[in-house]
């Protein structure tokens, strides 16, 4: 279906759409208030879990995915409970304390191959998977989103305690998110490992994790679709823009992701930048704004 | 005995590092992501100054004022403004962490991420004896420095006017101001502090190491944070006996239980400080935890 | 008449500092008791307890007979205790809908990746509740508006609609006519003897004596922590205790200021 593409900007595709997945993992726990700096410890885990099944053993590739998926998973929900009694500060030293011990266990290791990674692995991951397998990534976001859980999770995330009141679990919202973002990260990296072939201890650190996360607070907490079409929209212009080497792009991405915390600190989508806009628009169509000081209709006494 | 030597050896440049980032934290509540990095650059600026043939304690001075002129620039450009938008605290995190990005690459790219030999001459070498046990001469002059620096902190701090204004902002910032404390100057003056201590501890690394590269200060970071979770966020006397500490466990660790135990120890050492008491030893006990 | 919410010996402590107590009151079943004070009485921590954001140092809080030891907020919002913020806690970014909403999160019952007709109906189901909750506060007319740019009037009708939303037995409103003027206030007494009247039990916090005098069966007072009377609202003011707690310091100061002169001397 995509023969027509040549083979490097099929790779290109194929990397955007699998930082996509990467994306949704971290909007998932964003989106709950969850600030962590833990996804690409999970990456690794689907990576090297993947790559160690289709080398090291006869199981299909579907196995190996699963195995990823839900051993990240497992990690994730593992690690959450002491995680997510965190907050703030703490919560980011935790979470990057856990990517980093698992990104250097794996490196000492021997039966990981240590620091020279794995190489060799086969390719299985055809273009028409990742689609399919964004498409229903896609169904479950929105489904969830307009879902009461879907509001639960954007209370929590405003505000914990007076959610809390309304009778939100907190902990068990914030619970499954963590796992859920930890099994798509792993997911994302095990597709990662079958596309690239190789993989290494070192590739899962600060670079990916400052570009994701720029994708995501561009986007915004608001709707997912926001750091989804970040995500392509920034990509197409990195690849269009042909910049020689990754030394450049690490540098630009570290520039703008800086940039754009100063402009927007809440993300682009935080309602309150566009305040002003919105009143200019209505003023310009001679729209009345609905009356908010005073009450319309009475409370009436019955 | 020769073991807890050369773990406070070690722990004193973990001390030195923590020491530069509790302090940071204690008044800004910042943790700055780009630290090692701007431990990284002021060893390359004193590795540029030994080239030049410049005599080893104004090379260290050269890199000193380096690292602390970085550490101020990063405060000035990107932390004051999002100070002054009142940003939520991960936007700080995730800033820091850019910077370093952007440190990290600039550095990659200029070194062609190649290995650079540390000289060694004019730094102490060899060891001398004592109670019967080899102490290596840099590992003290190491210790020595550390604690040199470490009661000029505390002089600083408690007993001069701008080290009282330092401890009035990172009490209440906005009283401070109104007494009259300029809070920008003040924040300029911790992040060339502790840039400069970061420096130091660098350079000695590097020279005990004899090389030195774009990655060498990236293991550091997490180790510097572990010292001050250990020791307290906040709390400097927490930073030096956190750091001490550091260093006698991952020495122990390393000899007697494996080797390539050495990168988890901090990590280890984090995670279990924030399950069981996120404020450290020292340190006041904030809301860490719900 | 059964009591609806008792408290035995309740106290609250933050290091040295008795925030509440030993407080026992109990509040009877289908009423509306008011709970004064002087400011920083302990009111908002009394209902700070009840609610589940503080733990008790000493005492019992039961529910209907159930004890409330110990359990998180929201599984005493499960067992029908909503409440109001004194400082207003709605939620930002948000509509008037969606924040009454977020009160409706207990009473869905689909799993949450349910699909098709049946999720689907309980949407509509749950929007409708809460539209007639928006409509009973007067605030149809807004439903669709960002609550940040509601006047004050409306946050605080928005806060108890989302309250009301959870269905409760038992609903706690922390000061809701702070800094409102007499029509509002009297709209807010309105709108309690409405939920009153629907079989809500109802505590409130509040400084409006004349709200509280019109619309409260009971009135409990407390000061520095302890429970001064209990009494019915309009004995309640003729208490000479009562009338120093509130007044008395005002005599007490002036008194002082006629001798501080000599004292410097």
């Amino acid at each position: 279906m995509f023969e027509w593409l040549e083979p490097l900007q099929l790779f290109r595709l194929d990397t955007a759409l699998i930082l996509t997945l990467l994306v949704i993992s971290v909007h998932i726990t964003f989106r709950v208030g969850i600030m962590s700096l833990a996804p690409m410890g999970f990456a690794a885990v689907g990576g090297y879990t993947a790559a160690l099944v289709a080398t090291k053993s006869e199981l299909p590739f579907a196995i190996g995915l699963l195995a990823a998926t839900v051993l990240a998973g497992l990690i994730g929900a593992l690690f959450a409970p002491p995680v997510l009694r965190l907050r703030g500060i703490y919560m980011a030293l935790g979470s990057l304390a856990l990517a980093q011990a698992i990104v250097v266990l794996i490196r000492i290791n021997d039966y990981t191959n240590g620091p020279n990674g794995i190489a060799g692995i086969p390719i299985e991951v055809r273009t028409e998977y990742l689609v399919v397998a964004l498409l229903v990534a896609f169904v479950l976001l929105e489904l969830s989103h307009r879902s009461h859980f879907g509001r639960a999770a954007k209370a929590v995330r405003l505000d914990e305690r007076t959610a809390e009141g309304m009778g939100v679990n907190v902990f068990r919202v914030r619970f499954v998110s963590f796992t859920a973002a930890a099994a798509v990260a792993g997911c994302a990296g095990a597709l990662e490992a079958h596309r690239t072939t190789v993989i290494s201890p070192d590739q899962y650190g600060f670079a990916t994790l400052v570009i994701v996360f720029t994708y995501v607070l561009v986007g915004g907490n608001g709707h997912w679709a926001g750091p989804v079409l970040v995500t392509w929209g920034l990509t197409i212009l990195r690849d269009s823009l042909h910049f020689a080497g990754s030394n450049w792009e690490d540098v630009i991405y570290g520039v703008l992701l800086v940039v754009i915390l100063l402009v927007a600190p809440n993300g682009l989508s935080d309602r309150s930048l566009y305040r002003g806009l919105r009143r200019r628009w209505r003023a310009r169509r001679d729209q009345p704004a609905p009356d908010v000081h005073d009450p319309a209709e009475k409370v009436a006494s019955r | 005995m020769q073991q807890t030597i050369n773990g406070l050896a070690l722990g004193s440049t973990y001390a030195l590092l923590g020491v530069g980032v509790t302090l940071v934290w204690g008044v800004l509540n910042l943790l700055n992501f780009a630290h090692a990095q701007i431990l990284t650059w002021g060893t390359f600026a004193a590795l540029a100054a030994l080239r030049l043939g410049i005599p080893v304690p104004v090379a260290i001075l050269v890199g000193m004022v380096t690292a602390g002129v970085l550490s101020v620039l990063i405060d000035l450009v990107v932390l004051a403004p999002l100070r002054g938008r009142k940003a939520p605290e991960f936007s700080f995190v995730v800033a820091t962490i850019g910077v370093s990005l952007v440190l990290t690459t600039v550095l990659r790219t200029y070194t062609d991420a190649q290995t650079e030999a540390f000289p060694r001459q004019g730094f102490p070498v060899g060891a001398f004896e004592f109670a019967g046990q080899n102490v290596p001469r840099l590992q003290v002059v190491m210790l020595v420095i550390a604690v040199v620096a470490m009661v000029g902190l505390a002089y600083w701090l408690n007993r001069t006017k701008s080290g009282r204004s330092v401890r009035a902002v990172a009490h209440d910032r906005e009283t401070a101001e109104l007494l009259g404390v300029n809070s920008q100057l003040v924040f300029s003056i911790c992040f060339f502090v502790a840039g400069a201590l970061a420096a130091v501890a660098g350079i000695f690394v590097a020279a005990s190491a004899a090389q030195v590269s774009y990655s060498s200060g990236d293991g550091l970071l997490l180790i510097a944070f572990a010292v001050i979770i250990l020791g307290g966020m906040g709390s400097v006397k927490g930073a030096i006996v956190g750091g001490l500490v550091l260093g006698v466990v991952e020495v122990y660790a390393t000899t007697y239980v494996s080797s390539s135990f050495r990168e988890i120890i901090a990590f280890a050492v984090i995670l279990a400080m924030l399950v069981a008491r996120p404020s450290g030893f020292f340190g006041k006990k904030e809301a860490a935890r719900v | 008449m059964t009591a609806m919410l008792e408290l035995s010996g309740v106290s609250k402590h933050f290091g040295g500092m008795k925030a509440v107590n030993d407080v026992s009151f109990s509040v009877e079943e289908g009423a509306i008791y008011g709970l004064i004070g002087p400011n920083g009485a302990g009111k908002t921590t009394v209902v700070n307890l009840i609610s589940g954001y503080l733990k008790p140092t000493a005492g019992r809080i039961t529910l209907s007979g159930s004890d409330l030891a110990g359990l998180r907020p929201h599984r005493l919002a499960a067992a029908g205790i909503a409440r109001t913020y004194q400082n207003l806690k709605l939620f930002d970014e948000s509509t008037v809908l969606e924040n009454v909403l977020i009160g409706r999160h207990l009473s869905f019952k689909g799993r949450r990746w349910q699909l098709g007709r049946v999720r689907r109906r309980e949407e509509v189901e749950q929007h409708e509740v809460a539209r007639r909750l928006i409509d009973r506060v007067g605030l149809t007319s807004v439903i669709d508006v960002d609550v940040a740019e509601l006047s004050y009037g409306m946050r605080r009708r928005v806060e108890i609609a989302r309250a009301m939303a959870t269905e409760p037995r038992l609903l706690l409103l922390d000061e809701p006519t702070a800094g409102m003027n007499r029509a509002e206030s009297d709209d807010i007494g309105r709108l309690i003897q409405m939920i009153n009247d629907e079989g809500v039990t109802v505590l409130l916090v509040d400084h409006n004596v004349r709200l509280v005098t019109e619309v409260c069966h009971q009135v409990v007072v407390l000061d520095w922590g302890s429970v001064l009377t209990k009494a019915g609202p309009h004995e309640v003011w003729q208490d000479e205790r009562v009338k120093t707690a509130y007044l008395g310091v005002k005599e007490r100061r002036t008194a002082e200021t006629v001798e501080a002169p000599d004292a410097g001397r």
